[in-house]
C-alpha cells in the first residue's frame, strides 16, 4: 500500500485493518471502513468491488463504507452509472452507508457529491498521493525543449536535460530520436529544437488528459468566483510550488492576450516526487470543493511531476508563473486555440 | 397571519429617512433584515419585511427613546400593539409590556420598533426597560450584544444610519453560542422556527452576500468592536464566537436555517444546503479562526499572570 495514501487516511482517523480485518482501513470504533482498489479496468471490476464492500458494510457496526478507487481508466460518467446501478439492488439501509471516491489522473469523483466530510477525505487523498505515471513521462523532453525554443534560450546539454526531466540517459536518447529531424544536435552534446514540434505537440494534446494529472475545484457556495481576489490570496499565501497558468498566466506573458474575462483559474503544482501538495487549496479558499467538471470549475490544478518546474517569479513579487508550455496546454484544454497560436507568435517575437 | 409582501428595501429606507424628523437621524440607526437588505440592495432585491428596527443610542438612553416615541406620536405616528399586550403600568413586569411599534402618519409601508442599547458589559439576558408614554407603559427591548451594532455604522444617501452587516453577524453569533430551544413567536413562511436557527441562518446569509475582499475585514472589525464594548469580557467572547455555528452545522435545526435564508435575504437565489455549509466553512476559516485565536492568546496571557 502506498505510504502517502496510508498517511492521508491515518490523518482522517483510519488505521490499517491488518490481517482478517473487514476492509483495508477502518476507524478505531469500527464504524467507518475504507476499501482501496487500484486499476479498476471496467464495469465488471467496479461492480465486484462495490458488492464486496456492501457485504462488509452489512455489519450493524458499520455506518459508513468508502470505496476508494485509484487510477481507473473508466470515465466518471461510466463510474457513476455502475455505482447507481449497483446501489439500486442493495437494501436501502446498506446503500445509504456506501460512498465512493476516485483518485488518479482524471478529475476526482465523489459520491454522494454533497457529503462534506467525504469531499474533505477526497481532497486529502489527492493531496498526498498522485500515482507516478506508468510511462516514463513521454513528453517531458519535448516540453523542456519547447520551453527553450519559445523563450529563445538556445541549446541545452543532454545531462542537464536529464536533470530537468528526471529521466535516464537512454530514455532521453529515445525521446530525442522520436522527435526526429526537428532536433538539432550540437557537437558539445547539447540539443535544441529547430522549429515548433507540431507532430509531437499534437500527440500531447490528444493524450493530455491522461499524461497530465489534474484536479478541478468548484466554489461550493455556488457564487461566481472572484479571480482577482483569488490571485491576491494566492500571492499572500506564497506557495512557491504553485505556478499560475492558463489565461491568467498567458496575460502575464502576453499583456495583449485577446480574451474578455477568465473562464477559470489554472494552477500548476510542482510535484517532483509525484505527490502533489494541495494543502494550499483550503487556505486559498475554504469553499473550494473537488468536482468532476473541469470546464465549469473555478480552479483546475495540474500536477507537474518532474524535477524542474521552469516557473518564473519576479524578484519584487510574491507571484509565481508557470512556464509558457504549461500555459499553452491549458489554453488548448480551454479550446482557446486561436489565442494559443497568437501566444506562441507573441512569445517568439518578444525574444 | 397574512403573508408579507416583498418590498424594495432601499425605497423603504429612503421613505423612513424622509418620514423621520431630520434631527433624529443622528440618534437612531436601523438594524435587522432591512439594514442588511439595504446594504446589499443590488444583490438582494425585494424583501418581505415591514419591520424597521430602530436602535436608540447611546447606551441606556431610555429618556431619549421616550422623547423620540412621544415626539413621533405627537407628529401623528400610529401605535400598533405587539401580541395582545395592552399598555402596562409602572409595576407591570417587563415581560408583559408591549413594545413600541409605530406606523408613519400617512401610510403602512413599514413600522418602526424602538430598541435600546444596553449599558455595561454584564452577561445575561436584559430585561426590557420601562418607558411611559401618554397611554401607559411600554417596554424597550435590549439584548446582551446589541451594543456591537453601534460600531462601524453605515450611512445611507439621505442620512439615515444602519448597522453594518458584520456587526449584526457578530451579535447573532455571540447570542447563540449555545443552541437554545426557543421557538419564534411568528413562523417563517408557515413553519415554526427556532430563534437560533433564524439568527445563525441570518449570519450565513450576510456572509453569502458579502464580497470576499470585504469579508477579509470582518475579523479586525469584530476584535475592535469587542474590545470597545466588552473591554473585560472580550477574550472570552472572542474565543467562543464560533461555538454556536459549529453546533448548528451538526444539528437537525440547520435545515431551519436553510429555510430562513431561502425565505429571507437569499430568496430566489436557489442557495442550497451544501452551499450554506460551504459559506459556514469560509466564515469559520477566514474570520472566526483568527478572532478565536486572538481571544485564546489574550486569555492565556491573563491566566499566566
Amino acid at each position: 500500500m502506498n505510504a502517502a495514501l496510508t498517511a492521508a487516511l491515518e490523518e482522517l482517523g483510519f488505521g490499517p485493518s491488518g490481517k482478517g480485518g473487514r476492509a483495508d482501513f477502518e476507524s478505531p470504533d469500527g464504524q467507518m471502513i475504507t476499501e482501496v482498489k487500484a486499476n479498476v479496468a471496467g464495469a465488471r471490476d467496479l461492480h465486484a468491488a462495490i458488492m464486496e464492500l456492501a457485504v462488509r458494510a452489512n455489519s450493524g457496526l458499520v455506518s459508513r463504507a468508502i470505496l476508494l478507487i485509484l487510477n481507473t481508466k473508466m470515465s466518471n460518467d461510466g463510474l457513476r452509472r455502475v455505482w447507481d446501478a449497483s446501489l439500486s439492488v442493495l437494501r436501502p439501509e446498506i446503500a445509504s452507508r456506501m460512498h465512493l471516491i476516485t483518485s488518479g489522473e482524471g478529475p476526482q469523483l465523489v459520491l454522494p457529491s454533497t457529503d462534506h466530510s467525504l469531499n474533505e477525505m477526497a481532497r486529502r487523498v489527492a493531496t498526498r498521493w498522485v500515482e507516478r505515471q506508468r510511462a516514463p513521462r513521454p513528453f517531458e523532453v519535448m516540453k523542456i525543449l519547447l520551453n527553450r525554443w519559445l523563450l529563445g534560450r538556445g541549446p541545452i546539454a543532454i545531462n542537464e536535460l536529464q536533470e530537468q526531466t528526471g529521466l535516464s540517459y537512454p530514455t532521453v536518447a529515445v525521446r530525442l530520436d522520436e522527435l526526429g529531424d526537428i532536433v538539432e544536435r550540437r557537437s558539445n552534446r547539447s540539443v535544441l529544437l529547430r522549429n515548433f514540434p507540431q507532430k509531437s505537440w499534437s500527440e500531447l494534446l490528444i493524450t493530455a488528459s491522461r499524461v497530465r494529472p489534474s484536479m478541478a475545484f468548484e466554489d461550493a457556495t455556488g457564487r461566481p468566483p472572484e479571480f482577482s481576489y483569488l490571485l491576491k490570496r494566492l500571492a499572500r499565501l506564497r506557495p512557491d510550488h504553485v505556478g499560475i497558468s492558463g489565461v491568467a498566466g498567458a496575460r502575464h506573458w502576453q499583456p495583449s492576450f485577446d480574451l474578455d474575462g477568465m473562464p477559470r483559474l489554472d494552477l500548476v503544482v510542482h510535484a517532483p516526487d509525484g505527490a502533489a501538495d494541495l494543502d494550499f487549496i483550503t487556505r486559498l479558499d475554504p469553499a473550494l470543493s473537488p468536482t468532476d467538471k473541469p470546464y465549469t470549475a473555478a480552479i483546475v490544478v495540474h500536477v507537474l511531476p518532474r524535477p524542474a518546474s521552469l516557473f518564473t517569479a519576479e524578484s519584487d513579487s510574491a507571484t509565481v508563473w508557470a512556464d509558457p508550455v504549461e500555459i499553452l496546454l491549458d489554453l488548448h484544454e480551454l479550446r482557446l486555440v486561436e489565442q494559443a497560436d497568437a501566444f506562441i507568435r507573441y512569445i517568439r517575437a518578444s525574444q | 397571519m397574512k403573508e408579507a409582501i416583498a418590498v424594495d428595501p432601499v425605497a423603504i429606507l429612503r421613505t423612513l429617512a424622509s418620514d423621520l424628523p431630520l434631527d433624529l437621524h443622528d440618534q437612531v440607526f436601523v438594524i435587522g433584515s432591512l439594514a442588511a437588505a439595504g446594504h446589499h440592495a443590488k444583490e438582494v432585491g425585494r424583501v418581505k419585511t415591514k419591520d424597521a428596527d430602530l436602535v436608540v443610542y447611546p447606551s441606556g438612553n431610555t429618556s431619549g427613546a421616550q422623547q423620540i416615541a412621544l415626539r413621533l406620536l405627537g407628529l401623528g405616528w400610529r401605535p400598533t400593539r405587539t401580541g395582545n399586550f395592552p399598555p402596562g403600568n409602572v409595576a407591570t413586569p417587563a415581560k408583559d409590556l408591549p413594545a413600541i411599534r409605530l406606523y408613519p402618519p400617512q401610510h403602512d409601508d413599514y413600522f418602526v420598533e424602538l430598541l435600546i442599547l444596553p449599558e455595561g458589559e454584564q452577561a445575561g439576558t436584559k430585561d426590557w426597560l420601562h418607558v411611559e408614554l401618554d397611554d401607559g407603559w411600554y417596554g424597550l427591548p435590549s439584548f446582551e450584544f446589541l451594543a456591537l451594532t453601534e460600531c462601524h455604522r453605515q450611512r445611507l444617501v439621505g442620512g439615515l444610519q444602519y448597522a453594518h452587516p458584520s456587526m449584526m453577524a457578530l451579535a447573532n453569533l455571540l447570542s447563540h453560542r449555545v443552541l437554545g430551544d426557543e421557538i419564534m413567536s411568528s413562523p417563517v413562511a408557515g413553519r415554526p422556527i427556532r430563534r437560533h436557527a433564524k439568527d445563525l441562518g441570518r449570519v450565513l446569509a450576510l456572509v453569502y452576500l458579502e464580497p470576499r475582499p470585504e469579508l477579509d475585514l470582518w475579523a479586525d472589525r469584530w476584535l475592535e468592536a469587542l474590545k470597545d464594548k466588552f473591554p473585560s469580557r472580550w477574550p472570552e467572547l472572542a474565543s467562543s464566537v464560533g461555538e454556536g455555528l459549529r453546533a448548528l452545522l451538526v444539528a437537525p435545526t440547520f435545515e431551519e436555517s436553510v429555510h430562513c435564508c431561502a425565505e429571507g435575504l437569499l430568496v430566489g437565489k436557489g442557495v442550497s444546503e451544501a452551499a450554506l455549509r460551504a459559506i459556514a466553512k469560509v466564515l469559520l476559516a477566514d474570520v472566526i479562526a483568527s478572532v478565536e485565536q486572538a481571544g485564546h492568546r489574550k486569555a492565556s496571557r491573563v491566566s499566566v499572570i
